[in-house]
């Protein structure tokens, strides 16, 4: 049983992998390979329909960065369901993930997962 | 090579004629599996071959054309086909079944009831339901012939031997108004009932084994079984998370390292048009909502 819904959704997993919007590859190069609190993190992932930006499996935090900045889209998946499947959903805009900001982001996110 | 290259639905019409002459006998002989030359298409075989030659073969420029895959719309397989259709043929296309004259479907008849003008074609990988039963094909064809069809009720009962309840999920046998025995193609046994007394012309072709059978409107089909274990259209025991549907076949998705897991319909169609009329299932939101988040 595949944790992705269709070859689909993970071929357009894939291929948003591959076309990272600024904020998101900002924010990506602060916390792949386990640089954030040694934590393993996925960008871009799929949870049941919906594809995340990005999920902290190990604390259940899934980041969605505002759909403004990186475009809405029936994968993009709504807040409340992810929260309703046990997720804590932060969603930044892009404004927070700009270089002066970002270091903020982090700070918060850095309470959230070791609250 | 430009589109206008193509003929119109790409196979050309001495071919496109041979297929509605199959066809025309599968029509008359409801369940009796036709021969006829499958063309190399410009797809793998397990494809959809079979499908798209008799898809192909019905289109005319008026049709609406809607291509599911497993229920999916928006899966590569029924992606592509669309795609290859709407080069090839020009013709429109659409996601909604209403609007559909003719539906190419993988493994799932929608949800949705279907109605006298539209055609259902359904891609199929292994036309002969007794080929695990008996390897040979000039056998099964005599099996046929004589209505020799004990064997697949000895296998059903092996099923219930070994667990009990008929444990085939998909793919399940099916007599046509009393007389042959067809492989209904994998199709859920949640979707056998559907088959029957259907307004729509059913038309199933496979194209590596150079079958084509059909079942006209109306058609009388029932799913082989016992007086003392009847026919059950079995369906995982939950609601659509998305949109609350009980009556629909479910997709079982993972969502996380758990174990966690959500139900979602197959038919993405009918998932979005409940929850465009405002239904909502346990983890749902209603999409004028979902589109406000």
């Amino acid at each position: 049983m595949p944790a992705y819904r269709s070859d689909t959704q993970r071929l357009h997993a894939r291929a948003q992998r591959a076309e990272l919007t600024q904020p998101e590859k900002a924010l990506w190069s602060a916390l792949r390979n386990h640089r954030f609190h040694g934590l393993s993190i996925r960008r871009k992932s799929p949870i049941g329909p919906w594809i995340a930006d990005f999920v902290i499996p190990a604390r259940r935090i899934a980041i969605c960065i505002h759909p403004e900045t990186t475009g809405t889209g029936q994968d993009h998946p709504p807040p409340s369901a992810l929260e309703r499947l046990g997720y804590t959903v932060l969603r930044p805009s892009a404004a927070d993930l700009a270089p002066d900001t970002l270091p903020l982001f982090l700070r918060h996110l850095s309470r959230k997962v070791t609250q | 090579m430009t589109d206008r290259a193509y003929n119109f639905a790409y196979l050309d019409e001495q071919t496109k004629r041979m297929i509605r002459r199959a066809i025309l006998k599968g029509v008359a002989v409801p369940g009796y599996q036709v021969p006829f030359a499958s063309r190399e298409m410009p797809m793998p075989y397990g494809w959809g071959t079979g499908g798209v030659q008799v898809t192909a073969a019905c289109l005319t420029p008026e049709d609406r054309l809607k291509v599911i895959d497993q229920g999916a719309d928006d899966t590569t397989n029924a992606v592509s086909i669309r795609k290859f259709f709407q080069r090839t043929a020009d013709i429109a296309t659409t996601e909604a079944t209403s609007e559909a004259t003719l539906i190419q479907t993988r493994h799932r008849i929608p949800e949705q009831a279907l109605t006298e003008d539209q055609i259902l074609v359904y891609q199929v990988p292994i036309p002969e339901p007794l080929r695990f039963l008996e390897p040979r094909e000039t056998e099964t064809r005599k099996m046929h012939e004589l209505e020799e069809y004990g064997l697949m009720h000895v296998k059903l009962y092996e099923d219930i031997a070994r667990h009990g309840h008929i444990a085939t999920a998909y793919a399940y046998p099916v007599k046509v108004e009393g007389r042959y025995v067809m492989d209904p193609s994998p199709i859920p046994k949640f979707d056998n009932p559907k088959l029957s007394d259907s307004p729509a012309l059913q038309l199933f072709g496979a194209g590596r084994e150079q079958r084509i059978y059909a079942l006209p409107p109306y058609t009388h089909v029932v799913s082989l079984d016992f007086e003392d274990h009847p026919f059950e259209a079995s369906k995982a025991p939950h609601d659509c998370d998305l949109c609350g549907a009980s009556d629909s076949y479910l997709d079982e998705v993972i969502t996380d390292d758990r174990g966690s897991r959500m139900y979602v319909c197959s038919d993405t169609d009918h998932c979005r048009s409940r929850r465009a009329a405002g239904f909502t299932g346990r983890l749902g939101t209603p999409l004028a909502t979902e589109a406000a988040e």
